[in-house]
């Protein structure tokens, strides 16, 4: 059974472009939401988002053009570019069979396929762009990385929503484990688009200017974009090339609460928890922070936190949320938590929960890292994915042993 | 989920479908035309694409509760589940949820006339004008993540969106969360509409075949030496026949199911062994632009000590070419 390590990051966030970027941004509890430019929002009553404008994927991409992808693509090829150049893997010293890409998302190629129907709505389906039809299919974020790197294994995107990231993170796992690849490349992309941003306006789940996750008066997420892939191989071939290693992935655990289409359900959550815990061989007591989930919505917070307590007893560590600083970029934020992760471990710091100004009675004796890092050493980092549909996903990332 | 650790160093098991069912409405003429291809009496194969009812007709398998805002695509995956378990038709009320059962999804088109629904509506009349119950059915994984909430299902729950492979990347899948001992049985689901949108969608990127609405279902476990159905196989041998791209192939003969094609190619496969046809039964699916991926299946136990590893031959075409070409 092989162990399995993280060896490179590549976060593109709207916080940081890269590893040395998005820690700072951590660190420095930085917002990357403002006002959004991508699309006219000038009609809704909500305005923000994480977006990143300063995404230039001609400056990241070498071998995709950007202009036969869609956004989400570019996010994912061009964080699986940052991630390869962060690792120093070289890849002639891989057999191109040996090395392949999962990639989560909620909405896949969401700009796109909203400017395909509004052409179809416009004029038809004859007045739908064929260059565009041919970018929408959401399976092409796991191509992109594919061909971007001229990868030869498994090419594979998961739709399992917000908790698509910690999907794929945990499917790359596996395959590393049972010895059939070397390399894998895993994590999420999303973009922001005029749809998502209705839909979760419409359900009443969107803040106006800032997310507050754990406080008392939190009232909702910001939408937000990004993509965020980690290299992910086993120690042995770490080891044998002599690589920087960010941790190791301990294991994760998968669950659906079966209960409601959009509550989350505390007992699931805190089951999934457990089985992500003996998967990694960790109790409780040993892990040192947990990147929630924590959208910011009450509902989500609420009931993450409780199935915390109903895990973790008295003995509760520092839980923070990084959607508080970058948004909810859906199939990439547990991507994102797993990179922030892993800096935790590397660099000796928790990343805060930003916007926190007030404490919430029903969720006593938890500790939101609130507005400020927190220099510390960790070892054992939970991060919490949980998704529409009841979908849990949870990774254990450690220091190695 | 209660599963343990997973063990890659133990024997890998062998995986077993222990159950399937076709659900591909209309296809009553496939059952004669797979006859007259393989030589198995069609009396034989007609059961087995029979009963299949259109989706919106989904409540004289699934009962007439809960079906409101159930797109087609969902509906057609919740009657092939139901009758892959053998349930008697109407509404099933679960005792509680099982952990140890996941489910896989394969289906690229189900959410398609919903997500251009809400854009029309933005566009028309706005952001304010958006259903909040339209929202669910606007994610892609909506399908799975109802399977688990109809029949209680506490496993792992995913869908692939991954083309005209999703079907065999979905049993693909399924056999991992199996071997590495994530779930105790997993239920394979494909399933495509065929609405105007979904059409229009499918044509405009692979006009050589017409897309059709259906569904089909999987249930594979771990093989037990006495288990009953057939295993798959993944080492390369002779096939006594191909079912899928370059065999027999539904999407040809009947209609496209395309994300489905996989998952339905292969619970033909079982339908033809379990009528007495010989194996190992090659299953295809895949198109030049999303790549192909092949499974085997058969009936003879003595080829299950053979079935060592999940994975399946893929060869991934990216950018025009095949990736194991560059």
């Amino acid at each position: 059974m092989n162990r399995v390590v993280v060896t490179g990051l590549g976060p593109v966030s709207s916080i940081g472009i890269g590893v040395s970027a998005f820690t700072d941004g951590l660190r420095e509890g930085r917002s990357g939401i403002s006002p959004i430019r991508s699309f006219d929002a000038s009609g809704f009553p909500r305005r923000n988002a994480g977006e990143v404008p300063d995404f230039r994927p001609e400056t990241l991409l070498r071998r995709i053009e950007p202009t036969r992808w869609g956004r989400s693509s570019q996010f994912a090829a061009a964080a699986a570019r940052l991630a390869l150049a962060d690792s120093g893997l070289d890849p002639a010293t891989v057999a191109p069979d040996r090395v392949g890409a999962v990639v989560g998302t909620t909405s896949g190629e969401s700009v796109v396929v909203e400017t395909v129907t509004a052409q179809q709505v416009e004029g038809g389906f004859a007045a739908m762009d064929p260059e565009l039809l041919g970018q929408m299919a959401a399976g092409r974020l796991a191509h992109a990385v594919s061909t971007e790197l001229e990868l030869a294994g498994e090419s594979l995107t998961l739709a399992t929503a917000c908790s698509a990231s910690n999907y794929a993170i945990g499917y790359a796992y596996d395959t590393l484990v049972t010895g059939e690849a070397d390399v894998m490349f895993a994590g999420g992309a999303d973009s922001v688009c005029r749809w998502a941003h209705a839909g979760f306006f419409r359900l009443g789940a969107l803040t106006a200017d800032a997310c507050s996750p754990f406080d008392r008066d939190r009232s909702g997420i910001l939408t937000g974009e990004g993509g965020a892939m980690l290299l992910l191989e086993t120690l042995d071939h770490a080891r044998t090339r002599g690589a920087r290693i960010y941790g190791e992935v301990l294991g994760y655990g998968v669950n659906c609460d079966a209960n409601h289409p959009v509550a989350p359900d505390r007992a699931s959550i805190a089951e999934c928890m457990r089985t992500a815990h003996r998967n990694a061989a960790v109790k409780p007591e040993d892990v040192d922070y947990i990147c929630a989930h924590g959208t910011g919505t009450p509902a989500n917070d609420s009931v993450e936190a409780q199935a915390i307590f109903d895990v973790f007893g008295d003995r509760v560590p520092p839980v923070s949320s990084i959607k508080s600083m970058i948004g909810h970029t859906m199939g990439a934020a547990s991507g994102f938590g797993a990179i922030a992760g892993a800096l935790a471990i590397t660099h000796g710091f928790l990343p805060p929960t930003i916007n926190w100004t007030t404490p919430d009675p029903a969720l006593a004796g938890l500790d939101p890292v609130p507005n400020t890092a927190r220099e510390t050493g960790v070892r054992v980092v939970q991060n919490n994915g949980f998704a529409f549909g009841g979908n849990n996903a949870i990774v254990l990332i450690g220091a190695v042993e | 989920m209660t599963s343990a650790v997973p063990d890659a160093a133990a024997p890998s098991p062998a995986v077993r479908v222990a159950g399937w069912s076709l659900h591909l409405p209309g296809a009553g003429t496939l059952a004669d035309d797979l006859a007259d291809w393989s030589g198995v009496p069609v009396q034989r194969l007609a059961g087995a694409l029979a009963g299949a009812v259109p989706a919106e007709r989904a409540h004289e398998t699934l009962g007439r509760k809960g079906l409101l805002y159930k797109e087609p695509a969902t509906r057609l995956a919740l009657c092939a589940v139901h009758r892959a378990l053998g349930l008697a038709p109407g509404r099933v009320r679960p005792d509680g949820v099982d952990p140890e059962t996941a489910v896989v999804v394969a289906g690229n088109l189900g959410n398609v006339a919903t997500v251009a629904e809400l854009a029309r509506t933005i566009h028309a009349e706005g952001g304010r004008a958006v259903s909040p119950l339209a929202a669910p059915n606007a994610s892609s994984n909506v399908l799975a993540s109802t399977i688990a909430l109809w029949f209680g299902f506490g496993g792992a729950n995913l869908m692939l969106c991954s083309g005209a492979t999703a079907g065999l990347d979905a049993v693909r899948t399924a056999a991992l969360l199996l071997r590495a001992g994530r779930a105790g049985r997993v239920l394979v689901v494909g399933s495509e509409p065929a609405d105007e949108t979904a059409i229009g969608l499918h044509q405009a990127g692979c006009a050589t075949s017409q897309l059709r609405a259906g569904a089909a279902c999987l249930v594979l476990t771990r093989a037990a030496p006495s288990g009953r159905g057939p295993v798959l196989l993944t080492a390369a041998r002779q096939a006594t026949c191909r079912l899928g791209p370059g065999g027999f192939d539904p999407a040809t003969r009947w209609g496209d199911c395309y994300g489905a094609a996989g998952v339905v190619n292969l619970a033909l496969a079982a339908a033809l062994l379990d009528a007495g046809g010989s194996g190992p039964i090659a299953v295809t699916c895949g198109d030049d632009t999303d790549g192909e991926r092949e499974v085997w299946l058969t009936a003879d136990p003595g080829d299950s000590a053979e079935a060592i590893t999940p994975d399946t031959p893929r060869v991934v075409f990216v950018d025009g070419g095949s990736g194991a070409q560059r």
